[in-house]
């Protein structure tokens, strides 16, 4: 005897949802896997420039910041500031309204200009592997903190309206 | 509109807290994953709206599942775990229950199976719980936005699975009627 059994839509759609999740995985990855290691990306005027920060000298960096579950933790790690990259890759904080930090889970926060050109307050670390982490001392929270950073995205400063004469 | 009684209260109470803690449980497996992945989270909400889906499927009333999602906010800020999110949590937590709640109840309405209605509404809670997070905190586009939610859709649809055994398991628990209350040895 068959017992007919009732149509249900489980089975199809887990199996639809499976395909379409590995399908953007493979693409997800493809794409991240072209940024190098140990290397930055820097990305303005339409264009993409590979930089390395090793060139750079390290520095210690130390100070307190406050984790996502509101406790303070001191950092005491070697890095650079992220004014001091920008610069060596040829961006003048002085001119810079904003840059965008980029990870490579896509995650990203934006620093301003007045927070790169002061003292003591933007960082990137420099962590095992070789990778970047973010950190901006000052913050209430962790959501500037962004770790295995790909890309700078400098955005210039509108130049000031020059006055009729 | 029928009140809820005290033991749907307590139940509800129980799967808020559930929720709270599996996701705290499971944080480290699926930091893993999403690490390998690339993308900033989506299976431990999607695990832990299971407990979402089992209590409003088990007490039919639309905005239970909103309702949980607010107090599960409120724990949340109440305790310091709010992550990332900070003073918006409540949206955070809040819109998936309200899916949830909706899912639950057009399943309901269109007559779809207990199996199908638990999926697709942890399929849908977990999306909507990936896109609230992204609008909030994330801010990913393109590619990674899409394997985010897709992520955090997989994960809630095939926790829709377990969801069902659970329910099928409490069901009878939770229906049956409670001892008839005595007073003075009289029933």
């Amino acid at each position: 005897m068959v017992i007919p059994m009732k149509k249900t839509l489980t089975p199809r759609l887990l199996l639809t949802l499976v395909l379409l999740t590995a399908a953007a995985a493979a693409v997800h990855l493809a794409c991240a896997s072209e940024t190098v290691p140990g290397a930055l990306v820097l990305e303005a005027d339409g264009k993409e420039t590979a930089f390395s920060p090793d060139t750079l000298p390290v520095i210690p960096v130390e100070g307190e910041i406050v984790n996502g579950r509101d406790e303070v933790r001191t950092v005491r790690e070697e890095g650079w500031a992220l004014g001091d990259v920008l610069k060596a890759a040829g961006f003048d904080p002085a001119g810079l309204a904003s840059v965008t930090v980029l990870a490579a889970d896509g995650y990203s926060a934006a620093v301003t200009g007045g927070e790169l050109r002061e003292e003591g307050r933007v960082y990137l670390l420099r962590r095992e592997g070789p990778s970047f982490r973010l950190i901006v001392f000052g913050d209430p929270d962790s959501r500037r903190s962004v770790k295995d950073v790909v890309r700078l995205i400098p955005e210039k400063a509108a130049e000031a309206a020059v006055p009729a004469a | 509109m029928k009140r809820l009684t005290l033991r749907e209260l307590l139940f509800l109470a129980l799967c808020c807290d559930l929720g709270l803690v599996s996701k705290r449980l499971i944080a480290p497996a699926a930091n893993a994953v999403t690490g390998l992945l690339r993308i900033p989270g989506g299976i431990g909400t999607g695990f832990s709206l299971l407990f979402l889906t089992v209590a409003c499927e088990l007490v039919p009333r639309f905005g239970c599942g909103a309702a949980m999602g607010f107090v599960q906010s409120m724990i949340a800020l109440m305790t310091g775990r709010v992550g990332s999110m900070g003073a918006l949590s409540p949206v955070g937590y809040t819109v998936p229950g309200l899916v949830i709640d909706l899912v639950l109840l057009l399943g309901r309405r269109f007559g779809l199976d207990r199996r199908d209605r638990l999926v697709l509404s942890g399929m849908a809670g977990s999306a909507a719980a990936a896109l609230a997070a992204n609008l909030i905190v994330f801010h990913l586009r393109g590619v990674p936005l899409a394997l985010y939610v897709l992520v955090a859709a997989t994960t809630g649809a095939l926790c829709g699975l377990p969801a069902c055994r659970i329910v099928r398991l409490v069901s009878p628990v939770l229906s049956a009627r409670p001892e008839p209350e005595r007073r003075n040895g009289i029933l």
